[in-house]
């Protein structure tokens, strides 16, 4: 798996409260009943934290499953150094 | 004269007929935005009927060029043309890195102005002093706010305020680019969406293809069902409702409670027949339309009804709103304190949401109402996971009962707000 997207599953089980939750590419939030518009504001956060990078507000919103997000923060992490 | 969108009138089906026939065959990118831009204008003609021509030209003749250019100026259509030409030449600046934030500053004040110039009385606007004192500052004297009020109420400003303060943000961040004449035209004034949006969002207009697939025969059908379907629920199932079960709430106490959950229905029946016009209109004429409305009777609790209903403001909400506050406060707090951020978050959004509505204080009222449910809900939901295991939380989101208790509770609690907002006034 993508060391990126098993960080990602590590913060989505936490956030989502659900240990046995597998993270694909494809994943988005309609695989999941927890995950609405309020919870997603709090896995971005979780996931700043994680790979000490700050998204915008428009990022935040921009992204429509796992995958797009595991490469919003694969160019940001390369953006870093 | 009301010279607001009625789609009873011939004038907004006419345009949609001529705009599919002329933009289909086009398949020059340029082209095609400017016909488009064309189309949008040729509408606000109608809507505002063009300037006495005739006179304007006696008046030339006559040497008097102030009195003529005044004359074409004072109609409401030069009137939006010159505000869209603003609204180009602010989003350039705001693009100009060397302006700083002046023009947004400046763009960002007068669409507020305009704002509460479109929503407040004039009465109301003149007995505040300092309101009254502004407005005369840039030239608004009582006789000349009536005539712009009629403008702004014509094309719906509050919507056309949402489109333009979110594509102001997006240029100012960097995310897109400023768009040119046509374009700010086509996002600003679409007029399939002048009347009651939806409210598109500025990345997807700049995300669509400059020109769409070819119109097909299955295509453009589904767009006439769309619209007739639009039709169906607007005229025939919402005039039915309208005259069957509503009074005005004038229904003695009994069946008032009826009349409110009528009314509710009778709004969702309008609104979203209206919005499947403009989402079949946007098919045939190849411009993306958002969808507004995915059966909000269905919603489970208030946060379920917002990714349902009126979607397209819900999402400006989010991204615009939402976003900023909740993820500023939860940056300061950490992740732990998410309930209390969201609380506030939402607090915010619906408080500025209702007054987005009417600017007043049972809209108001309305805004905390939705707020203190949605941060009811947010507690409500997470206390139950707390208190559960996960195999007992899943048994009872699947319980049929609590489904159908939890469905009714939110649609009335939905219609009592509406009422609130909207139930007569002494």
């Amino acid at each position: 798996m993508d060391p990126i997207l098993a960080r990602l599953q590590e913060i989505f089980r936490t956030v989502l409260l659900d240990d046995t939750l597998t993270l694909t590419p494809e994943t988005s939030g309609k695989d999941f009943e927890a995950w609405d518009s309020l919870t997603h504001v709090t896995l971005m956060v979780h996931a700043e934290r994680a790979f000490k990078i700050q998204f915008t507000s428009s990022e935040i919103a921009g992204w429509q499953n796992a995958g797009e997000l595991a490469k919003l923060i694969e160019n940001r992490l390369q953006a870093k150094g | 004269m009301d010279r607001s969108l009625d789609l009873y009138k011939p004038d907004f089906w006419y345009v949609l007929a001529v705009g599919v026939l002329v933009l289909v065959p086009i398949v020059s990118p340029a082209l095609r935005k400017w016909a488009w831009g064309a189309m949008n204008v040729a509408f606000l003609g109608v809507l505002f009927g063009l300037p006495d021509l005739r006179r304007a030209s006696s008046l030339l003749e006559r040497h008097a060029v102030a009195d003529a250019a005044a004359l074409v100026a004072n109609s409401g259509l030069a009137a939006v043309c010159m505000a869209l030409v603003i609204a180009w030449i602010t989003l350039q600046a705001i693009q100009w890195r060397r302006a700083g934030v002046l023009p947004l500053f400046f763009g960002g004040l007068t669409v507020a102005g305009l704002f509460v110039i479109h929503k407040l009385p004039v009465q109301t606007l003149y007995d505040w002093q300092h309101l009254r004192e502004a407005l005369e500052a840039v030239g608004l004297s009582g006789t000349r706010v009536q005539p712009l009020k009629s403008v702004l109420v014509t094309i719906s400003f509050s919507y056309v305020a949402l489109r333009m303060a979110e594509a102001m943000r997006l240029v100012y961040e960097g995310r897109h680019p400023a768009p040119d004449l046509p374009s700010t035209i086509n996002y600003l004034v679409p007029f399939h969406m002048l009347a009651a949006g939806p409210i598109q969002a500025y990345a997807e207009f700049v995300a669509q293809p400059a020109v769409p697939e070819r119109l097909t025969a299955s295509n453009a059908l589904r767009g006439v069902e769309r619209i007739a379907h639009g039709l169906f629920k607007k005229y025939v199932l919402a005039t039915i409702v309208s005259r069957a079960c509503l009074t005005g709430f004038k229904a003695p106490l009994p069946f008032l409670g009826a009349e409110v959950l009528f009314f509710y229905l009778w709004v969702y029946l309008d609104f979203s027949g209206y919005s499947d016009i403009t989402v079949g209109a946007g098919r045939l004429l190849g411009v993306a339309t958002p969808e507004n409305f995915n059966r909000p009777y269905t919603a489970r609790n208030l946060i379920d009804f917002w990714d349902r209903w009126h979607m397209s403001l819900s999402r400006f909400i989010y991204r615009n709103l939402f976003i900023p506050v909740q993820l500023t406060l939860l940056r300061r707090t950490g992740p732990q304190a998410a309930l209390w951020c969201a609380g506030v978050a939402f607090s915010v959004s619906f408080l500025l949401c209702g007054l987005w509505h009417e600017l007043n204080v049972r809209w108001a009222l309305w805004g905390v109402m939705h707020a203190a449910g949605l941060v009811t809900v947010n507690w409500y939901r997470a206390w139950l996971q707390k208190t559960l295991s996960r195999e007992a939380f899943n048994r009872y989101r699947a319980n049929r009962g609590i489904r159908v208790a939890a469905i009714v509770l939110t649609q009335v609690f939905v219609a009592i707000t509406l009422w609130v907002a909207t139930g007569p006034r002494e």
